[in-house]
Parts: structure tokens; sequence; C-alpha cells
């Protein structure tokens, strides 16, 4: 089950311009294009008269020419011309979604369209910030949206997926985890005192030894995260949490929007972001290589997990992992299950055909 | 449909080290590896927390640590470590399962662990003989495994599957063929006289005239597989009522032994782990070279057919699974094979009996 009224990230800007895009979103097949005024366009990818996805059609000024019969859409998905004839169906037209460009994202709405409202989009401004540099990728992940969703509520994982990179064991043993929920959101916020630097912070940032770190995980709903990751010399904290929200002395942001294509597939959209400054130039390419080792490493165990699951004896699924071994680590993620599952059970209790008794 | 309460072949006793193998048996994921006693230990692929397997992570002693979030599990499969807490939650284990290293074999129980006895592992201790020469291969079958004991049971197939090798025209059309059934067993005689030797007959067992020929399949439920080949020149035959009751350890002048561990990893894939036994005689190494050759082809002759006809039964439009063919086609050949059905489909009544 999606929640489908909510801004979604379709693609990156970038993927998008004067040819036809076609992506699969809440299990809906969406095609995407530009209009000679650079403005982006989302349409249901098929046609009202035999099915066939437009993506296999044509660009036509800012429409689209089928790729069968030579139907005309225009950008709000009525069909305006059919070859051969005069009159055009009354019904045929094909559903256009409501698109917003932000922040290196198109987002699309695939609920109920008078209900998109613009000011509910998640900003991530540094990601439009000049002094700010970034890396990203789109990971095509087969698995449940909502795998990754705990990978990201408990980064203890980091220890044993990342112990290369990101991680060494104090990560997992030595944290001190503060969860708090605001409204659908929950913040995971995993402070290190005195701990030896992982790889790729001893590597990159100014500590080698014994140093200071946090990681603040940010679940924002429906569909987003926000990981601030900063350090500091060690024991210089002195009681003071304000520090946790800024990189610290050195640091670095992830954000990732999570797009579900099917129950069984995401788009996961994944940027790295941090001050210029935080990282020399002859630096950065080995310092996303690792980044983009970490994702890559993350969805061996969605995918794992996913086939895991569907081969539970027991009919375990995604939305019901039926863990046999719940540990105060996944405290945070359990937060977030829950409001996602009281979310779909208003749906199915709305959309319930009243009882006529 | 699988008969879960009987000791299963889950590989050769050196695929199992110091290192973790993930193998599917019987449609349950098991992550196995050797302890540092030498015994091979068994347990479910996953990991009792948000279900990663647990072969995707690291063997430390005799401990797997998950490769997620660092749960430790024991030899039992017991959780024993949760990093940064100190409780371990109860409930967190992952299932074991039995395991016994036997006559070339490891054996796995993937059935009910109380009934889990290592008596009633075949008798295959043939396989460690020494004073036999022995030829192995493991197979990863896209097909049930009932297609396999089909194949094994009625060997009239060999003039058109191996014609190359095994397989001429009198196995089919001049044998006589005798099925019997002793309790659970299932033995399938079939025997030709005063024919022409085969290739592979002819070649190893240096025949220029005609020979006196055998097959014997034994067959015990579920899927326990020994198949024998005799000969002998046609001037010292055989009776004409077939090889004698106890032929199938004897090879006559020439012949060889296979046997079979066929392992259900799921309703349409099989692991088959398959040996030939021969007596080393005085056959050079450029000649057991050959015949060792020739078995590893028919095998994957076999192989083509079971993965052509799982195919056909996948896309049946009359619904036809491995379990039941709904076949057109009932004729005198399938014999012995009717007869292991029918003790496999017993079997699987029996245990889907409600109690009482």
């Amino acid at each position: 089950m999606f929640l489908e009224n909510n801004w979604y990230v379709a693609a990156w800007s970038d993927e998008i311009g004067r040819s036809l895009f076609p992506r699969t979103l809440l299990d809906r097949p969406v095609v995407m294009y530009r209009k000679r005024d650079g403005s982006v366009v989302a349409l249901e990818d098929r046609c009202a008269h035999r099915k066939l996805p437009l993506s296999l059609g044509r660009l036509v000024d800012d429409g689209i020419e089928c790729g069968y019969h030579g139907l005309v859409y225009d950008c709000s998905g009525q069909c305006v011309h059919v070859p051969g004839q005069v009159r055009v169906p009354r019904r045929a037209r094909t559903r256009a979604y409501p698109v917003v460009e932000r922040d290196q994202f198109i987002l699309i709405w695939m609920g109920d369209p008078e209900r998109a409202d613009p000011g509910k989009i998640v900003s991530f401004p540094r990601l439009s910030d000049p002094s700010w540099g970034c890396s990203k990728v789109r990971l095509y992940v087969k698995a449940n949206y909502l795998l990754i969703f705990d990978n990201l509520l408990d980064l203890s994982h980091v220890a044993y997926v990342h112990n290369t990179t990101i991680g060494n064991a104090p990560v997992a043993e030595d944290a001190t985890i503060d969860i708090v929920r605001e409204g659908n959101d929950v913040s995971v916020t995993r402070e290190m005192v005195d701990v030896p630097a992982a790889p790729n912070y001893a590597q990159f940032g100014p500590y080698q030894g014994q140093f200071d770190r946090w990681q603040v995980g940010k679940y924002i709903y429906p569909s987003y995260f926000y990981i601030n990751n900063g350090c500091a010399a060690a024991n210089s904290g002195n009681g003071d949490n304000s520090r946790l929200d800024t990189p610290g002395e050195w640091g670095f942001q992830v954000y990732h929007g999570i797009t579900p294509e099917t129950e069984r597939t995401t788009h996961q959209f994944w940027v790295i972001a941090h001050d210029l400054e935080m990282i020399e130039e002859q630096d950065r390419p080995e310092f996303y290589r690792q980044h983009h080792q970490v994702i890559g490493e993350d969805v061996v165990m969605y995918e794992a997990q996913q086939h895991s699951l569907d081969t539970d004896p027991a009919g375990a699924t995604p939305y019901d992992v039926r863990s046999r071994a719940v540990i105060e680590a996944d405290t945070g993620l359990t937060i977030a299950r829950n409001i996602i599952r009281q979310l779909h059970k208003d749906i199915a209790a709305r959309t319930q055909p009243a009882d006529p008794a | 449909m699988f008969l879960e309460n009987f000791w299963y072949v889950a590989g050769f006793p050196d695929e199992f080290g110091r290192k973790l193998l993930a193998r599917t048996f019987l449609g349950q994921a098991v992550v196995l590896f050797r302890a540092s006693d030498g015994a091979v230990v068994a347990f479910e692929d996953r990991c009792a927390h948000r279900r990663l397997p647990l072969s995707l992570g690291r063997l430390d002693n005799d401990t797997i640590e998950c490769g997620y979030h660092g749960l430790v599990y024991d030899r039992t499969g017991a959780c024993i470590k949760v990093p940064g807490q100190e409780r371990i939650p109860r409930g967190a284990r992952v299932r074991s399962y039995p395991v016994v290293d036997r006559h070339g074999y490891v054996w796995i129980w993937m059935g009910a662990p109380e009934l889990a006895d290592e008596g009633k592992i075949p008798d295959f201790s043939r396989l460690t003989d020494p004073s036999l020469g022995r030829h192995r291969i493991a197979l990863h079958i896209l097909g049930n495994y009932q297609l396999i004991v089909d194949n094994l049971l009625d060997l009239s197939h060999l003039p058109y599957v191996h014609a190359t090798t095994t397989g001429n025209p009198p196995v089919s059309e001049d044998a006589k063929v005798a099925n019997e059934r002793h309790g659970d067993t299932v033995q399938v005689k079939r025997w030709a006289r005063d024919v022409q030797p085969s290739r592979t007959f002819a070649e190893f067992g240096e025949y220029r005239e005609n020979i006196d020929m055998w097959t014997i399949s034994q067959f015990q439920p579920p899927s326990y597989i020994r198949v024998s080949y005799g000969s002998v020149p046609a001037s010292r035959g055989i009776p004409e009522g077939g090889p004698p009751g106890d032929a199938i350890w004897q090879p006559g002048h020439w012949g060889f032994q296979v046997f079979h561990g066929l392992t259900p990893e799921t309703e349409v894939t099989t692991h088959q782990f398959r040996y030939i036994l021969h007596e080393k005689g005085a056959a050079d190494a450029a000649t057991t070279a050959e015949f060792y050759r020739q078995n590893d082809q028919i095998i994957n002759e076999d192989r083509v057919i079971f993965e052509a006809q799982q195919k056909a039964l996948s896309s049946d439009p009359h619904g036809a699974t491995a379990d039941d063919l709904k076949s057109d086609a009932t004729i005198v050949a399938d014999g012995g094979l009717d007869l292991a059905r029918a003790i496999n489909t017993q079997i699987a009544r029996k245990s889907d009996a409600p109690p009482r």
C-alpha cells in the first residue's frame, strides 16, 4: 500500500529534457518531458485508445503523438487529434500529474490532484547552494521501500555493513541514542564521545585518533531522509547538544528521496552534500567513491532481505517482518513503521464500503 | 510436495569448511559451515532480527556475526550478543538443523528435530569402500526431484537419451523388466540376453561379441537411488529369468554402480549429488578418465530432459505438475516409477493426516 497524497521524487532535474522519459511510480506508469518553456509535464504513460505506453510515441511541440495510431495529446493529457476523423471522442484523455521542480528534484503528486499543495514540499536548500558540493545517484532497488527506511533509522548497521569506510565498532557499541518524534517525522541522534575515527573520517577529516562523532538521521514524512554527520575533538562537547545540528569541525550531509516503484521495487534518489571548504577539490572523487560504495553495500542488504522475506516459511513480509529479536536499536524504525501502519489503516478504513446494516 | 522427515544430502563433505555456505533445501534457506571440531553446523539462513541471510555475515570461531547489525549466534543458533545492549531478547534464535557426515555425503534433517534418528540414514557405506574407484558430480537441476526419480527407475530411456554411450535399441526393445516392491523399497530389474553391446559396454567391457546385460535400479523413499549396471559375454549368459536377486553388487564381467543423493531445493529445482563406483581393474588412467567423461555426459543429457519436462509442466494448460503429470500415455515401462510415486504419495498423506 502507498501513501498517495504526498509529493514524491520522480526524477533528478537533469534526467528530464526534450524527450519522452518513462518511469513507474507507486505502481503507475508515468511519462515525463519538458515543454519548450522548460517546465516539466508528467502524464499517465498509457494511450486512452489501445493502452500503448505513450513513451513509445513522439514529442510534438508540447504534446505527445502516440506511436501506434497517432492520437495526439496536449500537456494536460487531453486528446486533441485523432488521425482520419474530425471528432475527438469525449473521454479521450490520459491523466496528468502535478509536478514541481525544486533542489535538483522533480517532485510528483500521484494522489488526488485537488489536494496537491506545493506548500507541503520538503525543501533541501543545501542542494542548490553554490557554496556546497554534492554527488548523487539513483539506485534501482529490488526491495520494498520499508526495508530502506529501516536501514536509515538504525545506523548501528554502519559498524558492520560499512566497516571499510564510515563504520567501526563504536558506532554500534558505544553510541548514546536520542529519539524524537515530531508529527509524522522521526529523528534518531547517535552521539559517540571519545571513540576512534572510522577510516573515511580519518582519511578526509581532521582527526586520525580519538574524536567525538555524531549522526543525526531524520525521517521526513512520507519518504525522505536527511542525515547530518559531524565530528569534533574528543571530549569537546561539554554537554552542549547544539553542535549536533552542525558539521562541527568536519562533516557532511546525506539526503534520500525514496519512491516506491512497486511493492517490491524502489527508486532511491541519494545525494551526499558538503560545504566546499570541508573537502579539498582533489580529494572529492575518492571521497565520493567511498560514499557510493556505502550506498551500494546497503542495496545488497535490502535485496537480500527482500529475497529472504519472499521465501520466508512463516509468511513474513516487508510490512510485517515478524522479527524474533526486537532490539533497542529498532526503536526509531518501530516508531516510523507505526506511523505508516496507522496511516495505511486510516486509508483502508476510508475506502471500506459502508456497512449496509 | 516435500517429505520433510527424512535425511537429505546437503553436499559432499569437502564442500564444507571454515566459511559460510548458503544452500536451500526443501524451500528453506540454510547456512552451513564446519565448526572447529570438524562437525558440520547448519542453521536457518535468516537473522531473527531483520531477516538478513546470515550467510552474508562473518564466521568468527564457531559463531556467526550477522552482516547487518552484528548480532552474534552460537553454533546452536542461539543469539548470544546484541551490540550496544546487555539484554538478549527472548526468542532471539534461529532454527538449527541436525547434520551427519556419513558415507561420503553430509546429511541434513529438515523435518521435526525430535524424529531425527541417525539410524534412518540409508546404507550407502559402499561409497567409502577404499577398494573401489569413484567419480562424483554435483548438479543444480531446474526441475522437480520426482522427474529425476522417474528417470532412474525407467532406464528404457537409454537408447534415446544416451544413444552414443550406454544406450542402444535392445535396452528398450528386447529387455525384460521385473518390478518388485519390498516394504518401501522398489527394485526395477531390466535385462536383455544375447544382444549387441552399447558403445560404453563394448569399449570398457572390451566386448567383440554379443552380451547379456542388466540394470537394477533400487529406490527407497524419498529419493535414495542406487543403480547397478552389469554384463557378461552371451556365451556364458545369465538365466532366462534374469540375473540373480543379489546381483545388485555383482557387475559380472563388466559394470558399475551409480548412487544419487537427490535433494529438493524448491518445488521446481533440485540438488543432485551423484557418485559412480566401479572395480578398479586394470584400466589405465586415460581409459578411466574417458569412462568418467561419458558418465558426466550422460547426466548432462538427463539434465536437459528434466529441465525441458519441468518447463513443459510449468506452462501446462491442463495444470499438470511434477507431482501429477496427468499422463495421457501410461506405458508398461512406468511400472517401477509408479510404485515409487505411490510410496511417496502415501507417506505425504500420512504426514498430512490430522493428529488423533
